[in-house]
């Protein structure tokens, strides 16, 4: 059963010839404990596509069922009910900067009424669950960015909600911490069943953690469906300057196969590239590349073209898939 | 020169005790009133705004015409415009007590507008992250808005607290009592320069401490600076 549905929504901005149409008839439907990614390039409509799933903006027309219920109609009192249940956290963190990362936590549970031993006692728990349990009396000026986050996570699981929405969750954040917050996120979904709806421009952030995926380009949604899917096969224009690198016209490629790697921070990809020269002889074509060397450690994807050679295809393959930290996709040709 | 300051002390010493406390019983007694008007008026009109958490576009248009009407009115005309009124509050249209309703009157429009201010510096992130976790508008406004806004709301206080000063010396030419009575009577109707430059002086020297009080405090119990 989905846990969030939309059905036909749309959210208009000022009416008359100013009116602008952030979204337009957006259908779609989040599965309970799935990590669903929502991703467009910015003015997409993607942050107002995401406050319409807690009515932070109200939607022009159409249905947000969260849970079985339609929120749209709900009461002022009943909405601020629901939205115990779906959390969200932001780019920018939005700490409350007077209050300590323990009493950030325990912010939740006084708007829901909890005895302050017990706040405290839940926020230990959360803070110790997000890896910060030695820096409860922090302000959020003394965190690091990644930090920051932590302590939004745990402010936001704090009262067990089963949705948790992260609008650019990770844009503000290097890539070594965006590559950590991640991984928590999706221990969370894993340990906690929570659903997460996350809205990023950044494809890495998808192929990272999402099961499944919605492209939204001018308010409108591209295209939907299983993250393995759109990345080896993007139907349309946007899909494709999105999940390769540079925007690379994947028609204009060489007949042979091609592939897509993306590096999750494991060693840096010009060791690959020789290694799969020296190791098993085989050369690959770089078609494009949109990669990032941090620290050592690589991050980006790159689309390389296989030898012609069947065999030496499969070698070349086999070496990328065992190489640790790095994802593969067989590109499908569009002709 | 020893001599001068102890016979100017032995005459005035006694006024100048008595002028400093009434200066100081107006100041605090009105900065409370005006306070206890202006906060919720300066939390109305910024929450009662179209992009505020209680939209009120009626609401918030009158109470800003009020604000605006009780600010245009210089301070001295106003005391004399409602003294009628004071009378009927306190009972009295001159001395201390008759000071304190036309001091109240004319600042709370102003500390309605310093507080206006000094909520609309917090940032809108942490309220629309409020608001995602179910707050009401109660509950933003103590438990988000005045807290986070604190450091500012407590350098506002000090601009507050000394503009009424000023307003206590102009109500001493009226008969309201305090330094800026003692400056008018003695330093000029009755031509003792000492007297008009002692006045000046303390009130300085009581400027300075409120400002330098207040900046202290605002500056401690701001968190966001490490």
């Amino acid at each position: 059963m989905p846990i969030i549905q939309i059905e036909h929504l749309t959210k208009t901005f000022g009416t008359g010839e100013s009116a602008v149409h952030a979204l337009e008839d957006i259908s779609l439907s989040v599965e309970a404990g799935e990590i669903f990614g929502i991703i467009g390039l910015s003015g997409a409509g993607k942050s107002t596509l995401v406050r319409c799933m807690n009515l932070l903006e109200r939607p022009t027309a159409g249905s947000v069922v969260v849970d079985g219920q339609e929120i749209t109609s709900l009461s002022n009192k009943e909405l601020r009910k629901v939205r115990q249940s779906i959390s969200m956290i932001f780019q920018s963190f939005n700490l409350l900067m007077q209050r300590t990362a323990l009493d950030n936590i325990c912010f939740p549970l006084e708007l829901a009424g909890w005895k302050r031993a017990d706040a405290v006692t839940r926020a230990r728990e959360l803070l110790k669950l997000v890896g910060l349990e030695d820096r409860e009396g922090a302000y959020p000026a003394q965190l690091s960015g990644g930090q920051k986050q932590r302590v939004a996570i745990a402010r936001a699981l704090a009262t067990n909600p089963k949705v948790l929405l992260c609008d650019e969750a990770t844009s503000a954040l290097d890539p070594t911490t965006t590559v950590s917050i991640l991984s928590l996120l999706k221990e969370l979904n894993q340990t906690l069943g929570v659903t997460v709806v996350v809205i990023t421009h950044q494809m890495s952030v998808i192929e990272e953690i999402c099961s499944r995926v919605a492209i939204l380009d001018g308010g409108v949604i591209a295209e939907q469906g299983r993250v393995e899917d759109i990345f080896s096969n993007p139907r349309t224009e946007i899909g494709r300057q999105l999940v390769y690198p540079g925007g690379v016209r994947i028609d204009k490629l060489p007949p042979s196969r091609v592939i897509r790697i993306a590096f999750n921070g494991g060693s840096s990809y010009e060791p690959l590239i020789a290694s799969l020269a020296i190791d098993c002889g085989v050369k690959v074509n770089i078609l494009g590349a949109d990669t990032r060397n941090i620290e050592g450690k690589a991050f980006g994807t790159m689309l390389l073209g296989l030898p012609e050679n069947a065999d030496e295809a499969a070698r070349a393959l086999n070496y990328i898939r065992s190489q640790p930290n790095i994802t593969v996709e067989e590109v499908e040709s569009h002709d | 020169m020893t001599e001068a300051i102890t016979a100017f002390w032995n005459q005035y010493g006694e006024l100048l005790i008595d002028g400093t406390a009434d200066t100081f019983v107006m100041v605090i007694v009105s900065t409370i009133f005006a306070y206890l008007l202006g906060l919720p008026l300066g939390v109305l009109l910024n929450i009662t705004q179209p992009h505020g958490i209680w939209p009120h576009k009626w609401l918030n248009r009158i109470l800003g015409w009020i604000v605006n009407v009780g600010r245009s009115l210089p301070f001295i005309i106003l005391m004399i415009a409602i003294m009628d009124f004071t009378k009927l509050i306190v009972g009295t249209k001159i001395g201390v007590k008759g000071a304190i309703v036309p001091l109240v009157v004319s600042a709370a429009p102003f500390i309605a507008r310093m507080v206006e201010t000094s909520l609309a510096e917090v940032d809108a992130g942490v309220v629309e992250a409020a608001q995602s976790m179910g707050a009401s508008v109660p509950q933003i406004v103590w438990k988000v808005y005045l807290p986070e806004a604190k450091p500012s709301l407590i350098l506002g206080a000090s601009i507050s607290i000394i503009t009424i000063l000023a307003y206590t010396a102009i109500a001493g030419a009226v008969g309201a009592g305090g330094l800026g009575d003692l400056a008018i009577r003695y330093g000029y109707q009755r031509k003792v320069p000492s007297m008009m430059w002692v006045t000046v002086i303390l009130i300085i020297v009581i400027v300075q401490v409120i400002q330098s009080i207040f900046s202290w405090l605002s500056t401690k119990v701001d968190k966001r600076l490490r």
